[in-house]
C-alpha cells in the first residue's frame, strides 16, 4: 500500500458541482493495481459522478484524477484507451446484433477479436445474432462487461453491474468479475449491495452526500467496527434465505 | 479474449502503450459509418420516411400523370366506322369511346369523356362539357378531321396552305416530371431532419453516445460517421426514387446518365446542408416532446412552399419571396432544371450558392448550440 507504484488510480480533492449542488465534495482516494475496489453509498451519494469523472465522461470542477499515471483532463485520450466502461444501463445500438456490436467496438479500438469466442466466454455463444434489447438483464450485463474488455484495458469501471439481476445472475456475474481480476485487470465498481461488496471487493469506499465517510479493506472495516465493541445481535443461522432459494432453484443461469 | 494478458500489474504490455496513435481515426470513422448505416437501414422510421413515403407519393403522382392522356370522344356504337371517325382515330391524343347515346351523354356530364359526336350524314353535331377545360380542345380535333375529309372530297391532294409543327425540346409535360425531383428533395429533407434529430436524441437517451465517448474516438468522428451513414441512405433513396420514376412511370432524364449523376451529386450537397439543420435542432432540444414541434416547424412549410407537390408560382408575390428562398426551394429548383432541362452545374449555380449559404448558416448555428449530452 505504501509503494506508490502500485497505485493505478489516484483521486485528489475531487469536486464536482452542478449549480449549487456539490455532487462530489472533495474526495481523495487511491485504487491499487489488480484489486477490486468498491464504491458504496445510497442513491445520490455521488458514486456515478465520481465514476464518470474517472471515465473521462465528465469534467471535474476541481481536483485531480490520475489513471495509470495519466491525468484525465490532459490525457483524456490515452486514458480512454486504457479503460473499459460499463454504464449503468444500455449504451448499444438496438438495431445491431451482438456480433456486429463487438466488431464495431473492436474497430474503434483498432483491435481484432473473434466475436464468437468473446460471446462464448460470457455464456452468450448462441446470442451472436440477437439484438441487445432482446437480452435478459443478466445477459445484458454480461455482454456489457464483454465490451469493456475488447481492447485489453488495464482498468474496468462497472456501474452497479448486478442491479436488477436474480441471485443466479448475480453469482454468475461475480464469478466473471473475479475472472477479470485474475487476468490482472483492476476493477472499480459501484454497488448498493453490502453482500456484493463483502464477497467481491478487496477494498471499499463508502460515500454519503458527495463525501467519502469510510474507506479501507472490507475485512478491516468489519474488524474496526467490532473493535468498537459493536456486536450484532447473534442469531445462530446456518443458512440464509438465499441459500434456501439457490438450493431449490439451482445455481445455473435462467436467462438463456 | 482467449490469451489472458499476464502480469499486467508489473510489466507494461502492448495494451498499456500510449494508444492514441494505434487507433486510426479513419478506421473508427469507417466503423462508425458502417455500423450506424446498418442500424439505420433496420430502423422503421428511416424506412418509412426515407423509402416508403416517397415511393408511395411517386406511385400516386405517376398515376396522375398517366391518366390525362388525351381527348376522349364518344360515338354511338355502329357509327364508329364512319369516315370522320376513321380520320379522328388516326390522330394522336384522340381516344374513341363507344356506347349508347344516353350512356355517352351521362359520361360527358360526369366529365369522363370530353365530347359526344352525333353523326347525321355529313353533318356532325359535337356536344362538349363546358365545365371541362379539356373539352375545349375537342372541337378543334373534330374540325380538323372534317377539313381533311372535305379536302379529300374536293380532290385537293396538295393544299396550298400547310402547317408544319416544329418540335421544341420534345418533352411531354407531365406531373411526374414535376413531382419526381420534388420527391427527391422531400425524401432528403425528411431523412436529414427527422433522422438526425430523433436519431441523435435516441443515441443520447439510450446512452449510446456516452458509451462511445468512453472509447478513444472524437465526438466529431461519431458525428461525421452518422452524417456519412445518412448520406449513403440518402443516395440509395435518390436512386430508388429515380429508378422507380424512370422504369415504372417513364420519367425522362434530360441527358440520361449525365443527368442521373448530376442529380445524385446535387442530392449529396442537399443532404449535407439539410443535416446541418438537423444538428441545430438536435442541439437545441432535449427530448422527443420538444423535438416534434420544431422539426415539423422546419420541415412542413418547406414541404408546402418549396415546390414539392406544386410549383411555387401559384403563390402571391410576397409569399414567393419567402418560398423561393427556402433551402428546399433552392434544392428543388436546381434539381428540376437538371432533371428536366438537362441543365449543367453552371446553369444551376445560383441555386447551389443559395443552398450553400443556408448550409453555412446551419453549421454556424449548430457549432454554437450543439450539446453532446
Amino acid at each position: 500500500m505504501s509503494a506508490s507504484a502500485s497505485e493505478i488510480i489516484r483521486v485528489e480533492s475531487l469536486r464536482k458541482h452542478f449549480g449549487s449542488l456539490a455532487a462530489v465534495d472533495g474526495i481523495t482516494f487511491s485504487v491499487y493495481r489488480g484489486e477490486i475496489f468498491g464504491i458504496l453509498g445510497p442513491n445520490g451519494a455521488g458514486k456515478t459522478t465520481t465514476l464518470e469523472i474517472m471515465e473521462t465522461l465528465q469534467k471535474p470542477s476541481s481536483g485531480t484524477v490520475e489513471i495509470d499515471g495519466l491525468d484525465v483532463l490532459r490525457d483524456a485520450w490515452a486514458v480512454k484507451g486504457r479503460i473499459g466502461v460499463q454504464l449503468q444501463s444500455a449504451g448499444f445500438y438496438p438495431e445491431l446484433s451482438l456480433v456486429q456490436l463487438l466488431k464495431m467496438f473492436a474497430s474503434i479500438y483498432g483491435t481484432a477479436i473473434d466475436p464468437l469466442a468473446v460471446l462464448k466466454r460470457f455464456g452468450l455463444e448462441d446470442k451472436g445474432s440477437a439484438y441487445y434489447d432482446r437480452l435478459s438483464g443478466g445477459q445484458k450485463q454480461r455482454f456489457s462487461l464483454a465490451t469493456t474488455l475488447i481492447h485489453r484495458p488495464t482498468i474496468v469501471f462497472l456501474d452497479e453491474p448486478t442491479t436488477g439481476l436474480d441471485p443466479q445472475g448475480r453469482h454468475n456475474l461475480w464469478q466473471l468479475i473475479r475472472e477479470v481480476q485474475e487476468e490482472g485487470i483492476t476493477v472499480v465498481l459501484t454497488t448498493h449491495y453490502m453482500e456484493e461488496a463483502e464477497q467481491l471487493c478487496d477494498r471499499i469506499a463508502i460515500m454519503e452526500r458527495g463525501r467519502i465517510i469510510e474507506m479501507g479493506s472490507t475485512r478491516s472495516l468489519i474488524d474496526d467496527l467490532l473493535a468498537t465493541g459493536f456486536r450484532k445481535p447473534v442469531i445462530r443461522q446456518e443458512a440464509t434465505l438465499e441459500d434456501v432459494f439457490l438450493s431449490l432453484t439451482g445455481r445455473s443461469l435462467r436467462d438463456e | 479474449m482467449s490469451e489472458a494478458p499476464q502480469a499486467i500489474g508489473t510489466v507494461a504490455g502492448p495494451w498499456s502503450l500510449p494508444q492514441a496513435e494505434r487507433y486510426g481515426e479513419l478506421r473508427s470513422l469507417v466503423a462508425l459509418t458502417y455500423y450506424p448505416f446498418v442500424a439505420m437501414m433496420r430502423n422503421v422510421a428511416t424506412f418509412a420516411f426515407g423509402f416508403l413515403f416517397p415511393v408511395v407519393f411517386i406511385s400516386v403522382f405517376g398515376l396522375i400523370g398517366g391518366g390525362s392522356g388525351g381527348v376522349r370522344l364518344g360515338v354511338a356504337t355502329g357509327a364508329a366506322s364512319a369516315p370522320v371517325m376513321t380520320a379522328l382515330e388516326g390522330m394522336p391524343n384522340i381516344v374513341v369511346v363507344q356506347g349508347s347515346q344516353n350512356e355517352l351523354e351521362r359520361q360527358l356530364e360526369l366529365g369522363k369523356i370530353e365530347g359526344v359526336l352525333d353523326l347525321q350524314g355529313g353533318h356532325v353535331v359535337l356536344q362538349v362539357n363546358e365545365a371541362s377545360p379539356q373539352s375545349q380542345a375537342a372541337p378543334l380535333f373534330v374540325q380538323s378531321a372534317l377539313d381533311r375529309l372535305n379536302l379529300q372530297v374536293s380532290g385537293v391532294t396538295a393544299p396550298p396552305y400547310t402547317l408544319e409543327v416544329g418540335q421544341v425540346a420534345g418533352r411531354r409535360d407531365r406531373y411526374i416530371d414535376f413531382a419526381l425531383p420534388g420527391q427527391v428533395g422531400f425524401a432528403l429533407l425528411s431523412t436529414a431532419i427527422f433522422g438526425t434529430v430523433f436519431g441523435l436524441l435516441y443515441l443520447k437517451k439510450a446512452l449510446i453516445l456516452k458509451r462511445l465517448f468512453a472509447t478513444p474516438v472524437h465526438g466529431l468522428t461519431i458525428l461525421l460517421g452518422q452524417g456519412l451513414a445518412r448520406l449513403i441512405v440518402a443516395v440509395i433513396q435518390a436512386v430508388i426514387i429515380l429508378a422507380l420514376g424512370v422504369l415504372a412511370f417513364g420519367f425522362q432524364l434530360a441527358n440520361g446518365w449525365t443527368t442521373f449523376i448530376a442529380m445524385l451529386g446535387l442530392s449529396c450537397l442537399g443532404l449535407i446542408v439539410f443535416l446541418g439543420f438537423g444538428l441545430v435542432i438536435a442541439g437545441r432540444v432535449n427530448d422527443e416532446n420538444g423535438a416534434s414541434p420544431i422539426t415539423n416547424l422546419v420541415t412542413l412549410p418547406q414541404f408546402l412552399l418549396s415546390g414539392v407537390f406544386f410549383p411555387t408560382d401559384v403563390f402571391p408575390a410576397w409569399v414567393r419571396v419567402i418560398a423561393d428562398n427556402l433551402p428546399l426551394s433552392y434544392f428543388n429548383a436546381a434539381m428540376r432544371q437538371i432533371a428536366t432541362e438537362g441543365a449543367g452545374v453552371v446553369d444551376v449555380a445560383p441555386y447551389v450558392v443559395g443552398l450553400c449559404v443556408w448550409g453555412v448558416v446551419a453549421y454556424g448555428l449548430a457549432a454554437r448550440t450543439f450539446k453532446w449530452v
